[in-house]
Order: structure tokens, then C-alpha cells, then sequence
């Protein structure tokens, strides 16, 4: 099976004048296939957001190459660059401050659709019908992204990610500003959308959390200050870790 | 326990917007002096210097709020009690009120712009007539605000006025206003080279002495006051460049700038949907703010004869030719002196209430 998402040696150094260079991500290597659900575990400061921003172009990477749906798109710019968010979309870690606040969640949601054409009185029957999909009701259409709690944010958040029909979704410590019920709430939705989507839908999950990685993805990447520590199915790593790292990871947790 | 300054603060904006626990919050204000965090912390200190009784005292009252369900801070409150969901109320004006004083305001300054459209059919006499028989004449029913030296009415002569302070006055700030956003976004935005340059040109202008470098230009160009206008405009840009810099670089790495290229938003889109709305409020208010500063010095500029030349009618020159007159006939200077305070008053008013207009967080969205 040909994956929908390749990198190859995806390289990202921060630098800045009379600082040290920050190897943020070092020489990562992954492929994700159509359907699956890969999850990127690691601490923090181990390059697991600067992945989620290099895969979707809003880091620029320093080396390497990434392939989307079989297209190169390392180096694609403008109208061209706009385009490929019609195929990967990303659910951010801080759901509120994802949300513009002069703007209502509804015209957030219905952005990407009135972006690529779509009539504005369409796109809001659209966006009703995602919200119903994520679990809000559509009053939160008209809603300020002040006004509701993490968890409904969150919820509008994958909505939003969810309404141009992306194949490949990014959620970038999509759970971890949440507490654990909503966290909980949240994983089920993501599960549900998985099922309904089938092949449809392929989910990079970025987390510090090896728990819910080893319910929710089907092969996980253990990270380690940038580089990839180790790669397997979540339940072979958890019970049987290859890496110092790794142990400790799961020693944390138990 | 010191209760009263902490009990009106508890008893503010922000608790008599809840429904139904206004009594309640009232009650637990005087109980225990206050709901406030800082009380708190004081009667922490007070432990250490062995009151245990006061200690003592000040747990009680913070788990007695707690068990009654309230939020020990006085801006925010956790309401249970008639929805289902926790939600937590920030204070916040009303909607209405801020809408009442956008149009009260809004149609103040709209009748002082009208005003100075129509001046010429507003005034009771001609503004340039001079009688000499009846100079320096106190206000009386005929001349509401007297007369001036040469006898010409005041009144009339302050109408007139009006069009040139607030046309040029607002001629002015709208200037700035735009050149220096659109300069101070493209930097913030863009970054790098451009942002350097851009920048170093604002610096050199800030660099110099405001009035005297208008002083400069004007003497360059030549009086007049389409010239004060532009020596002005030359030196006032840069504070809204610097404004609309700064702010852009903050909302540029906001997530949601992020997500609105998600969206696929092109970088025209982003700055005028997400970044400007965004950033427009100081802007907005210290513009409005420099309404007064502006109209004060196109006067300041008009006095050195660079601006507006006499005999034309212009608030500032007006206030400055007659400052020698203050002791003996006082309307003279003070009747255009008072037409600056209430327009630069009513500017400054609309400008705040413009600011609070625009920020959903004080519309009060929610039902």
C-alpha cells in the first residue's frame, strides 16, 4: 500500500544570532498510510510539535523532503502551498487561542470551505452539519471562542479541521490542555471519526501521553531530543521497550 | 478586619450582572470583609506575626466560600445555579450600555462634523464683520458669546471655526492613522529587510523634536495650513507605525493566525480579516486620543503663523491672538478655548467606546 504521508530526513535547526543552534528535529524518517493512526510520542522539547508544523508547512524544514498523496510539497509556495491544506489539516494544542476572537466559531469552521469557493449560506448549513458531527449543537456556530469551555473549543476546533475533508489530520497534543473527562470525550470522538471515516482518514497523533497512544494508533514513533528513538505497534514497546528512553517513559506513567 | 474599600470593590460591575446571586455575593462581602485574593494574603501575614485568631478566622471564610460554590477572586464568578454546565462569567459591560454611549457619542460627532459642513448657514452674523463701536462686548442675548477687539461676534466666529480645526484636524489623524498602520503592518508582517529599513526611516523621524521639525517643514514649504498639515503628518506617523508593528508581531504567531493559513487564507486575507481587526483597537484609541493633540497643535502652528493666517477664523490662532485679553475680556479666549475641550472631549469619548464596540469580549455575546 502506497502511504498518503512520507518524510524523509526531515530536518529542522532553529538558530539565532549568539545563540547555540537547537536541533529541533533530527533526520526523521516516517511514512503513514491510508487509514492508520500514527502516533509520535516523547517529553517536551523533543521536536513532537516542531513535526506537526514542518508536516504542514507552517515551519519551513531545513533539510529532508516530505510527500503528500504522492506530491512532493518541501518547497511549494503560494496558491500551490494553499492547496495541499485540502488534503492535511491540523487540531491544535491550545483550542481558544486556535480560534481568531473577532471571529465566530461558525465563520472559523466555514473558512477553508468559503476559501475554496464555496457559497456562504451552503457553508453554514456545512458547518452545522459538522458540529453536529463533533458533538456541539449548532447554536455554537454563533458563538465567540471566549464564551465556551476548552473542551467545546476542542470539539470545534476538529470540526474546523474536519470540514474541507482532509485525508490527513494532525492533531498536535490535541488532548493535553483538556482535563481527563473532556480528554476522554475528545479520544472517543476522534475513535468514532476514525471508524466512519475508514480509509478516508489517516491520523498522525502527537502525544506525551503512551497510554492513550497505546488505545488510539496503530504504530507509534517514540521521540527522543529530535531524533526517532524507536518505532513498533504501542503494545510491543509498552511491554517490552528497546531504549533507555523509552522505559523511562513508560516507568513514568505506572 | 479593614471591610470597606474591599467591600465596594466586591460589590462592583462584575457581580451585579449575575442573575441571582447578587444578594448572596452582597452577604458574603460583609460576613467576611471580602472575597478578594489580596485579603487573603494579608491575613497569611498576620499569622506570622502570631494573631492566630486572625488565621484562623480567614480559613474559615475561605471554605465557607468554597462549600457556598463561589469563587474567592471578585471579577469572576463560577455559576451553577441556573444552567447546566459550569460556566464561568468574566465581568463585562452591557451590550446595551456600550451601544447607548457608541450612539450618543457617534451622533455628537456627527453634529459636530455637520456643523462644520453647513458653518456658513449656522452662524447668527458674519464672522469677518467687524464693528468697531461694539468691541470687547460682554456676552449678552444678542451676542451669545460676545464680541472680540474688532467687534466681530464670537459665537460666529467660533461656528466657523469648526470647519477648519475639525476638518483638518480629522484630514490629519485619518492620515496618519492609515499611513502609519499600513507602514507598521507590512513591517511587523513581512519581517526582515524591509522591516529594517522601514524602521530605521522612522526612527530618524522620531529622532527629531516634533514641533520644531514641523516648524522646519512648514518654513520649507511655505505657510498655510495644508502645509501645517503636512509638517504635522511627517512627524506623527512613526508613533503608528511603531503601534501597528508591535501589535502585528504579537497576533503573527498567535495559533489562530496559524489556522487561518490552514483555512487557506493567502497573506492579503490574513492581514485584513485576522490581523487588522485584531490590532485596530489601540490604533482606534490613539487616534482618537491625538484628535486633541493634533487640534491643538495645528493651533500651536497657526499661532507661529505657519498655519492658519488671520483673519480666518481657527480655534488655536483664535485662542493665542486674544491670550493677552484673558484678564479684561475672558470670553474672548475661553468661548473657542471651550469649543476645543467639548470636541476633543467628545473625540476621545467616541474613540473609547469605539474600542469597547469592537471587541466581542465587551459586546457580551452571549445570552
Amino acid at each position: 500500500m502506497e502511504s498518503i504521508l512520507y518524510a524523509e530526513n526531515l530536518t529542522r535547526v532553529f538558530s539565532r544570532k549568539g545563540q547555540q543552534e537547537l536541533v529541533a528535529v533530527d533526520h526523521v524518517s516516517f511514512e503513514l498510510f491510508p487509514g492508520e493512526c500514527l502516533g509520535i510520542i516523547g517529553e517536551s522539547g523533543s521536536g513532537k510539535s516542531t513535526i506537526a508544523g514542518l508536516v504542514t508547512r507552517l515551519i519551513d524544514p531545513t533539510e529532508g523532503r516530505i510527500v503528500l498523496e504522492g506530491r512532493d510539497i518541501t518547497t511549494l509556495r503560494g496558491k500551490e502551498l494553499r492547496d495541499i491544506y485540502k488534503t492535511i489539516q491540523l487540531v491544535f494544542q491550545t483550542p481558544a487561542e486556535s480560534f481568531d476572537p473577532r471571529c465566530s466559531l461558525g465563520d472559523g469552521i466555514g473558512e477553508s470551505l468559503v476559501n475554496s469557493g464555496m457559497r456562504r449560506s451552503e457553508a453554514g448549513r456545512e458547518v452545522e452539519r459538522l458540529l453536529d458531527e463533533c458533538g456541539l449543537d449548532k447554536s455554537f456556530a454563533g458563538k465567540y471562542p471566549f464564551e465556551v469551555s476548552g473542551g467545546q473549543c476542542q470539539r470545534a476546533a476538529i470540526a474546523r479541521a474536519l470540514a474541507i475533508k482532509p485525508k490527513v489530520l494532525v492533531c498536535d497534543e490535541a488532548t493535553s490542555s483538556l482535563d481527563v473527562t473532556i480528554q476522554k470525550d475528545i479520544m472517543e470522538l476522534l475513535m468514532e471519526l476514525r471508524k466512519k471515516k475508514g480509509n478516508d482518514l489517516s491520523i498522525l497523533f502527537i502525544c506525551h501521553d503512551i497510554a492513550l497512544v497505546q488505545q488510539f494508533c496503530d504504530r507509534v514513533l517514540v521521540m527522543c531530543h529530535g531524533r526517532v528513538a524507536e518505532e513498533g505497534i504501542p503494545d510491543d514497546i509498552v511491554r517490552n521497550p528497546g531504549n533507555e528512553y523509552t522505559k523511562r517513559l513508560i516507568e513514568s506513567i505506572l | 478586619m479593614k471591610t470597606s474599600g474591599d467591600v465596594g470593590k466586591d460589590k462592583s460591575l462584575g457581580t451585579r450582572t449575575g442573575s441571582g446571586d447578587v444578594g448572596k455575593d452582597k452577604n458574603l462581602g460583609t460576613q467576611t470583609g471580602s472575597g478578594d485574593v489580596g485579603k487573603d494574603k494579608s491575613q497569611g501575614t498576620r499569622t506570622d506575626s502570631g494573631d492566630a485568631k486572625a488565621d484562623n478566622y480567614g480559613a474559615n471564610v475561605i471554605s465557607d466560600l468554597r462549600e457556598k460554590g463561589g469563587s474567592v477572586h471578585g471579577a469572576i464568578h463560577i455559576n451553577n445555579d441556573n444552567n447546566s454546565t459550569p460556566m464561568v462569567r468574566v465581568q463585562r459591560i452591557k451590550k446595551s450600555s456600550v451601544r447607548t454611549r457608541l450612539i450618543i457619542f457617534g451622533v455628537l460627532a456627527v453634529m459636530l462634523l455637520l456643523c462644520s459642513v453647513f458653518c456658513e448657514y449656522l452662524t447668527p452674523y458674519d464672522p469677518y464683520l467687524q464693528d468697531l463701536g461694539n468691541a470687547k462686548a460682554a456676552p449678552s442675548p444678542e451676542h451669545l458669546f460676545g464680541t472680540d477687539r474688532y467687534g466681530r461676534d464670537m459665537l460666529s466666529r467660533v461656528i466657523v471655526g469648526s470647519r477648519t480645526s475639525i476638518y483638518s484636524t480629522l484630514l490629519l489623524v485619518a492620515i496618519i492613522t492609515a499611513f502609519g498602520t499600513i507602514i507598521g503592518v507590512t513591517c511587523g508582517f513581512t519581517g526582515k529587510k524591509p522591516d529594517a529599513v522601514l524602521m530605521r526611516i522612522s526612527d530618524i523621524f522620531l529622532a527629531f523634536p516634533g514641533l520644531v521639525f514641523a516648524l522646519a517643514v512648514a518654513g520649507v514649504l511655505g505657510g498655510g495650513l495644508q502645509n501645517a498639515i503636512i509638517a504635522l503628518a511627517a512627524i506623527s506617523w512613526p508613533k503608528y507605525a511603531r503601534i501597528a508593528r508591535s501589535q502585528t508581531l504579537s497576533q503573527k504567531e498567535m495559533p489562530y493566525i496559524r489556522a487561518a493559513r490552514l483555512a487557506g487564507c493567502s497573506n492579503l486575507k490574513i492581514i485584513f480579516k485576522h490581523i487588522l481587526p485584531n490590532i485596530i483597537g489601540p490604533i482606534l484609541v490613539t487616534s482618537m486620543l491625538d484628535i486633541g493633540t493634533m487640534m491643538m497643535e495645528l493651533a500651536g502652528l497657526s499661532f507661529l503663523g505657519l498655519g492658519a493666517k488671520p483673519p480666518t477664523a481657527e480655534w488655536g490662532s483664535m485662542m493665542s491672538d486674544t491670550r493677552s485679553l484673558l484678564s479684561t475680556t475672558p470670553w474672548v479666549t475661553l468661548s473657542p478655548g471651550l469649543a476645543i475641550f467639548v470636541s476633543v472631549m467628545i473625540f476621545n469619548l467616541l474613540g473609547d467606546t469605539i474600542r469597547d464596540y469592537a471587541d466581542p469580549r465587551s459586546r457580551g455575546g452571549r445570552k
